[in-house]
């Protein structure tokens, strides 16, 4: 009801002010504006906020399970360095990959925790290496990352993400690899050297035929019948005792496992005087080296993992009692050698050419610094790919410092530990004493040797903790 | 219908037509009230289109990340692990142990271009990528670690897609990823 020259009521006025509101269909489009956008804006941020730390924290997942695997594949070094800088190195190469992989990220950061320990496949367990324990076979990698949103903390919501992501590398099952042991039959003195083995004298070539025979055992033990074991010796030259031979059965493994300890039908006897002219000093790593690289020449080595194992007691030496025509050299094995690298037992026949030294034909004489160059540059030339499809061959050394004609065992482990190629392991050094009685223990040698060929023989994968 | 305008009562025939008592121009503009809402429609859907496109364009190019990451990884895998032992400039040696922005071809999906061959890093880089854009593919081997690492580049803008208002021109979206190698490193 309308009260004509009356003020309206303050409830009127209200009321009024309701309706005219309600029913101004003006702005409306603006009002929608007003409250919609703020919302569709705020959800809209969210949603990208959301996707970028979904993308960030995949590839922190990465980065973690790259530095699982790149701390998996330094697991040796547990065992060559020992196990406080083992672990270290370990861990340092884990932060170095997990690093890399999120530096790019933005407003991302990252830490590692390293774990040594094992593995139980059977329980998909992961176990920290216990107290006293010696022998891990997995690492254990978790990342934390904080990622920070760009948006939602300003909108209220976090303003960081924490992103934990676990993975382990642990040693699989063995795959199929062959492996050649060089032996270094030099020995530590030149009575050692004229020592038959069993004697007192032959305690250095004594273990070598341990460790030889553990690396035997390894090979047979992981079941791939293809993988193919051998040994080649050096002094001089090279001298090959067991060409390469699938281990393919227990049969194969014991006419092996015999003949290494000189009861089967062909008789090793490492060196011993009545091989004839073969000489028992003086250390041609070279031509050990030379020598397995032409064993693994052939084409049924093409694509497989071809390791070498170089046992040595010390740095390369030229015995000048030795006839300079047996000098074995790199670039002319053959003619040098004479009947080639299959010898097997039998009397050595010595060399039949020229000697040869670094390269240089005819020469009378050789010097240590040469053979260690020759060293060098063999295993350099085994360790890369020689052939489109094939890889280079891994190299690794086990030093036992005895004698090292002058050069600190320190030194000859910094040399002899640049052999290394491809991922093998350096096991060094290892005291050894002169004498026969303080001489290292059988164990010691054939523990290391296992675990080297348990490393180069095993797969690296990922276990799903 | 009738509008009253200050002191003056107008006479409008409905159709925004000149009025009995003519007003100036744009007074009879802003008068009149007939399409307003698509006005204010198209007023407001100009920024919420810049939004909207902008959230699609931004996703884009995360969700384009995410794939190169993954293609990185995959390369970065093939390369550390020996599976493939050649980048597109050769076997990889000592002389021989980087590539630099080497091109995926375009195509659905852009899986290489034709001078790439499985035995290439790039080749496996390539794979999976979307085929809106050209990825470029850098590998680098390091030995003194060792490692191997794979980047995939690609110009924001194309990865976003629908960027129609230029909001990532001129910038760079790139994915690393970096693995230890195995076995041989010459």
């Amino acid at each position: 009801m309308t009260r004509l020259c009356q003020a309206p009521s303050i409830s009127e006025q209200r009321g009024r002010t309701r309706r005219s509101f309600r029913n101004d269909r003006r702005a409306g489009m603006t009002l929608f504006i007003a409250f919609a956008f703020p919302a569709m804006i705020a959800m809209g941020l969210l949603a990208v906020d959301a996707v970028r730390a979904y993308s960030q924290a995949a590839q922190i997942n990465f980065a973690t399970q790259a530095a699982a695997l790149a701390a998996g594949s330094q697991l040796g070094n547990y065992y060559s360095q020992g196990a406080t800088a083992g672990t270290s190195t370990i861990t340092a190469i884990a932060s170095t990959i997990s690093v890399a992989n999120t530096a790019s990220l933005p407003n991302v950061t990252n830490a590692t925790t390293v774990t040594l320990g094992t593995w139980d496949s059977a329980a998909s367990t992961f176990t920290g290496l216990a107290a006293g324990a010696t022998s891990p076979n997995a690492v254990q990698v978790i990342g934390n990352a904080t990622i920070t949103t760009i948006l939602a903390g300003s909108l209220g919501g976090q303003s960081t993400l924490t992103v934990t992501k676990k993975a382990v590398a642990t040693l699989g099952s063995p795959k199929t690899f062959n492996v050649i042991v060089l032996n270094d039959l030099g020995g530590p003195n030149i009575n050692q050297g004229l020592g038959v083995p069993g004697s007192a004298q032959a305690n250095w070539w004594a273990q070598q035929q341990a460790a030889d025979a553990a690396i035997l055992n390894c090979v047979a033990a992981s079941g791939n019948a293809a993988s193919q074991f051998g040994i080649t010796g050096f002094v001089e030259q090279p001298y090959v005792l067991q060409a390469l031979t699938a281990v393919s059965s227990t049969s194969v493994k014991t006419t092996i496992a015999n003949n290494i300890n000189n009861v089967g039908s062909v008789n090793f006897q490492y060196c011993r005087q009545s091989k004839s002219a073969q000489s028992c000093h003086g250390s041609n790593v070279a031509a050990g080296i030379y020598s397995a690289i032409a064993q693994f020449s052939g084409a049924a080595y093409a694509n497989t993992s071809n390791n070498i194992v170089i046992l040595t007691n010390e740095l390369p030496i030229y015995d000048p009692t030795t006839n300079p025509a047996q000098h074995i050299v790199p670039t002319n094995y053959s003619l040098a050698m004479g009947t080639g690298v299959t010898q097997v037992g039998g009397a050595w026949t010595g060399g039949s050419g020229t000697g040869i030294c670094n390269g240089t034909t005819g020469t009378t004489t050789c010097t240590d610094t040469l053979l260690k160059d020759m060293a060098e540059g063999q295993a350099n030339t085994a360790g890369t790919a020689v052939a489109s499809g094939r890889s280079g061959i891994t190299i690794s050394t086990i030093y036992y410092a005895t004698n090292n004609n002058g050069t600190s065992p320190t030194a000859a482990a910094t040399e002899i530990g640049t052999w290394t190629k491809n991922g093998g392991l350096t096991m060094q050094p290892y005291s050894y004493t002169d004498t026969v009685s303080n001489g290292v223990t059988v164990g010691g040698f054939v523990t290391q040797a296992a675990k080297v060929c348990q490393m180069i023989g095993s797969t690296l994968r990922l276990a799903s903790p | 219908m009738r509008a009253k305008i200050g002191a003056s009562t107008l006479e409008f025939d409905g159709f925004c037509r000149e009025p009995r008592r003519r007003p100036a121009g744009w007074t009879l503009l802003a008068q009149c009230r007939r399409g307003v809402a698509a006005v204010e429609f198209a007023l407001a859907m100009t920024p919420m289109l810049m939004i909207v496109f902008g959230f699609i364009a931004t996703n884009l190019m995360f969700y384009t990340l995410s794939v190169m990451q993954n293609s990185s990884q995959y390369g970065t895998m093939m390369g550390a692990t020996g599976q493939a032992k050649s980048n597109a400039n050769g076997t990889i040696s000592v002389a021989n142990r980087t590539s630099t922005n080497i091109a995926c071809s375009s195509g659905s999906p852009p899986v290489a271009n034709g001078a790439l061959t499985t035995a290439m890093v790039e080749y496996y880089a390539c794979t999976g990528l979307p085929s809106w854009a050209n990825f470029s593919v850098s590998t680098v081997e390091d030995c003194s670690v060792p490692k191997f690492s794979v980047t995939i580049s690609v110009n924001a803008s194309s990865a976003a897609l629908a960027d129609i208002f230029n909001f990532f021109t001129s910038q760079t979206l790139s994915a690393s990823s970096v693995a230890v190698k195995q076995g041989t490193c010459p």
